[in-house]
């Protein structure tokens, strides 16, 4: 692939700098040609990392879209060389360069489907079927090697559970705790552990058809 | 290499919740796209175009798929595998850039449908996420990060509500890394902190009459108070919380219901250990219902049930209230 058109859009930006900060509205895209870019986020009185994206990468994309406020802050991890586009001239961008549009076309399909697993979630009215479809849906992005086990271990937190579920953090903990004194869930520091998945999962469809 | 599959009339070609990355080309037949609408619920059927593809967006993302496929009619299908349609698209970019076109409409409609579900404090108020991120940064040492939410903030809310501060944070985290300060800090200093002092008292005075008002019934008084309050950008995060759940009711009662939805939703999320939280998704649930949004009504008011279950008088009020709408 020749990107060598598209040195007009080269931005550079020196290891540890911030290219855009939550919250911040602006309409910018970028391409990640060189080093590495983190995206993080403040939550409560901690600035939590989400993602660390390498060259070939794409960010910022939902700029694209609408101009609306940045979900989260990206800065650069190395030295970074980035591609800077706009929603103005990006569709001159994807007519020289299909495989760009490709692969927005990939995070815009997996976008599509995590925001509409994501409503499915908040419409459940009860709140502790809500936490257990966030568990569900954890289970189902993480590749299992076998589908006959019923145990299941996600790298997560009540906070992290909270945030899918739509609902504050004290909530979900009590939530959580009545899972665990009912024994259907174990909490460690740093993952939580679903003792029976499909308990979750026929918890969660009877809860839909009644609602 | 791209293979032409036959259906026979009535035949499924996939089930919603496969897991397969082919992508169809409808090349001759009839074949119907079924899936239940995430929002309302209701079934809807679409029909595939002559020389449409279909299956795209799962296979690439490589997620389930979220329709049934049927064919209609004896139909004739070509079958690419998510490789084969990339290199497809690698020829044809005018392709690529319609099907992203499309993504992009799906996308945001999902989006805003998650949006009227769950109040994004994000969207609601940027203007102080900003600024609040750039409080952080500095509080934390990151001072490069803090000039660069800072310097956004003067920029994008040159009267905002935080812009003193903001300034003087700036020529802080700007001193910190050894850079001449943007603003004359003494003239920040002189000039507001009196001018703040004065503005603060009035407006908590303001309240307390609009505490009164809200007391005696006199709701659309009260409101005009509340909503000052809380346009003059008041710094007194307890004064601003109070003047926000107290406006939306005042809206409920004045029978502004969009309005109110909106406001004591936004209360709701940023406070939702209120003690009273149960009455405030009533007073969104109902909103709802006199506007005519059923559904989300019966959510608001569920949600509210499930919230008290020692208050006998408020269950016997959502009850009834749900036995209105119809459930």
């Amino acid at each position: 692939m020749s990107l060598s058109s598209l040195d007009r859009f080269a931005v550079q930006y020196p290891k540890g700098k911030m290219i855009f900060c939550e919250y911040e509205i602006s309409d910018s895209f970028y391409l990640i040609q060189a080093g590495r870019v983190q995206i993080t986020k403040i939550i409560g009185s901690i600035e939590k990392t989400l993602d660390v994206l390498n060259p070939g990468e794409i960010f910022g994309e939902m700029a694209i879209l609408e101009q609306a406020p940045r979900s989260a802050s990206a800065i650069a991890l190395d030295e970074v060389l980035l591609l800077e586009f706009t929603r103005q001239n990006f569709e001159t961008l994807l007519v020289g360069n299909p495989q760009i549009a490709i692969k927005l076309m990939k995070l815009f399909s997996k976008r599509i489907y995590d925001q509409r697993r994501r409503f499915m979630i908040l419409k459940l009215a009860n709140v502790q079927a809500r936490v257990a479809d966030v568990f569900l849906m954890l289970s189902e992005t993480t590749p299992v090697s076998d589908q006959n086990e019923n145990r299941r271990v996600f790298m997560t937190t009540p906070a992290d559970i909270a945030q899918w579920a739509g609902i504050s953090p004290e909530e979900c903990r009590i939530i959580i705790n009545t899972f665990v004194s009912q024994g259907r869930v174990e909490v460690f520091q740093d993952k939580i552990v679903v003792n029976n998945i499909h308990d979750f999962s026929r918890f969660v469809s009877s809860q839909r058809n009644k609602e | 290499m791209p293979k032409i599959a036959q259906y026979r009339s009535q035949s499924v070609i996939y089930f919603e919740g496969d897991k397969s990355e082919k992508i169809f080309i409808l090349k001759a037949g009839k074949v119907s796209l079924n899936h239940t609408d995430i929002e309302t619920g209701e079934s809807l059927r679409n029909r595939v175009e002559g020389g449409e593809f279909f299956g795209v967006s799962s296979a690439l993302g490589k997620y389930p798929r979220s329709e049934d496929a049927l064919a209609l009619s004896d139909t004739t299908l070509v079958v690419l595998t998510a490789t084969e349609f990339e290199e497809f698209c690698m020829n044809n970019p005018k392709l690529a850039i319609n099907m992203l076109r499309l993504f992009s409409t799906q996308l945001r409609k999902i989006h805003s449908s998650v949006r009227s579900l769950m109040h994004d404090e994000h969207l609601s108020d940027p203007e102080s996420g900003l600024y609040r991120s750039g409080e952080f940064y500095l509080a934390h040492q990151s001072y490069g990060h803090a000039v660069h939410a800072l310097d956004k903030y003067c920029s994008a809310y040159p009267r905002g509500r935080f812009i003193k501060n903001a300034q003087e944070y700036l020529n802080q985290a700007l001193q910190a890394l050894g850079e001449s300060p943007r603003f004359d800090s003494s003239s920040i200093k002189a000039a507001d902190s009196n001018q703040r002092e004065t503005l603060g008292a009035q407006l908590k005075e303001e309240l307390e009459t609009g505490k009164v008002l809200f007391q005696k019934g006199e709701f659309k008084s009260a409101g005009k108070l509340f909503k000052r309050i809380l346009e003059a950008g008041v710094e007194d995060l307890d004064v601003e919380n109070t003047a926000q759940k107290l406006y939306g009711q005042c809206l409920y009662e004045t029978e502004e219901y969009q309005d109110a939805i909106d406001i004591i939703s936004r209360y709701v999320q940023k406070n939702s250990t209120d003690a009273k939280v149960h009455e405030l998704l009533y007073c969104i649930g109902d909103s709802y219902f006199r506007i005519g949004n059923v559904e989300r009504a019966k959510l608001f008011l569920q949600r509210a049930q499930t919230l008290v279950r020692d208050d006998t008088t408020f269950q016997e009020k959502v009850k009834e209230k749900l036995s209105t709408i119809g459930e």
